[in-house]
């Protein structure tokens, strides 16, 4: 019985010492941290009778005030693009070209940071208060989801002239 | 706080000379002090020396079946991913008891343990380098949480033996199953990575401890 219990008291933790060992927490961030507004694209057509059609437009660029790389350059077909509010400000300005037309997207909204773990560090979560749009090939815009977070949603809504 | 280090000193006074008068009574067999060896080491190499954990026990066996333990310890770490850097140091409590196993000759000196533990820790620590996430706008915009303070619970079910080698002398381990109270990044506030006694944040944890003793 005693050499028993020796046997137990000393061989046993070595080899728990050595899982335990082995053992590791996860440094990798393995989840989306970037937070999108995405913008739904429509281009109107009025029809003979008076009815609206809406489509995809059919070449259109995007870019951002304050930024020198596009998010989508003479692009056909794109219904939906997010784009990255700035989190340094609450205003953010998206230029939309659209037929060789320019217009400018006001976005005004306000900027959560969220800390989420070491490895993923903080997300950044915005809640648009208000948009304005200059109105050369814009008819018109809406608020469709005022939380801009990961969560693959649409929050803005742009439709263009013909 | 003077007062409550001589009352404490006092009762630890007391039962060691209840000890020694009443060392083999059928309530009370004996004081015990312990060290950790396993949860050093352990930290030390999977840490590569980031993380350092000591820790201790006290414990009395009460007719042969109960052990009231109250077990403490001090930790300091130090932690990196991908880029953030923990860095916090704090103490922490156990607070719990543990019942003798062994049906067939309880009075023997060795005992076989299942017990429960209340926790905390206390712990100022640092983020620093944390990532904001904003990669249109600056690839690399970094932020520091400095000088937080923070308070951990948990609960533990324990399971191990204690058992005499020499006169007076124990050796014994525990494995520990670990339940986090304060739950995980609720409030997405910048929480600790690290908590003392506890380890690496999450809603559960294991650990192990590999002790050796002193009956007095």
């Amino acid at each position: 019985m005693i050499r028993l219990f020796r046997h137990i008291a000393l061989c046993t933790p070595m080899l728990l010492c050595l899982l335990f060992a082995s053992c590791e927490k996860d440094r990798t961030c393995r989840q989306e941290m970037t937070a999108h507004a995405r913008i739904n694209l429509s281009a109107v057509t009025v029809l003979s009778d008076d009815s609206r059609m809406e489509a995809a437009p059919d070449s259109i660029t995007i870019g951002l005030v304050g930024s020198d790389s596009l998010v989508l350059e003479n692009a056909h077909s794109e219904q939906t693009v997010g784009v990255e509010l700035r989190a340094d400000t609450t205003l953010t300005k998206v230029v939309v070209i659209y037929h060789e037309e320019a217009d400018t997207l006001t976005v005004f909204h306000t900027n959560e940071q969220r800390y989420v773990s070491l490895a993923c560090g903080c997300m950044v979560r915005h809640i648009i208060d208000s948009v304005q749009t200059t109105h050369h090939r814009i008819d018109s815009s809406a608020i469709l989801n005022a939380v801009v977070t990961t969560a693959k949603e649409n929050h803005l809504q742009l439709w263009f002239h013909p | 706080m003077n007062r409550l280090t001589t009352i404490l000193l006092l009762l630890f006074l007391s039962v060691s000379a209840r000890a020694r008068v009443y060392g083999d009574s059928a309530i009370y067999q004996g004081l015990f002090i312990k060290l950790d060896l396993a949860t050093t080491t352990i930290e030390a190499i999977r840490s590569k020396g980031n993380l350092q954990t000591y820790e201790g026990a006290l414990s009395v066996r009460l007719k042969n079946r109960y052990y009231p333990t109250l077990e403490g310890g001090y930790s300091f770490g130090k932690r990196d991913a991908e880029g953030g850097l923990y860095k916090g140091q704090g103490g922490f409590v156990r607070l719990g008891l543990d019942f003798n196993g062994l049906r067939k000759r309880i009075e023997s000196p060795h005992a076989l343990l299942v017990g429960l533990r209340v926790c905390s820790a206390l712990q100022r620590y640092d983020l620093c380098n944390v990532k904001q996430n904003t990669p249109y706008w600056d690839t690399d915009a970094r932020v520091d949480f400095s000088n937080r303070r923070a308070m951990d619970w948990w609960g533990e079910v324990v399971a191990g033996c204690n058992v005499n080698i020499a006169s007076g002398f124990y050796m014994g381990w525990a494995v520990r199953f670990k339940l986090l109270f304060t739950s995980k990044n609720k409030n997405q506030r910048p929480e600790a990575y690290y908590i003392p006694g506890f380890g690496f944040r999450d809603n559960t944890n294991w650990g192990v401890n590999y002790y050796i003793g002193w009956r007095i």
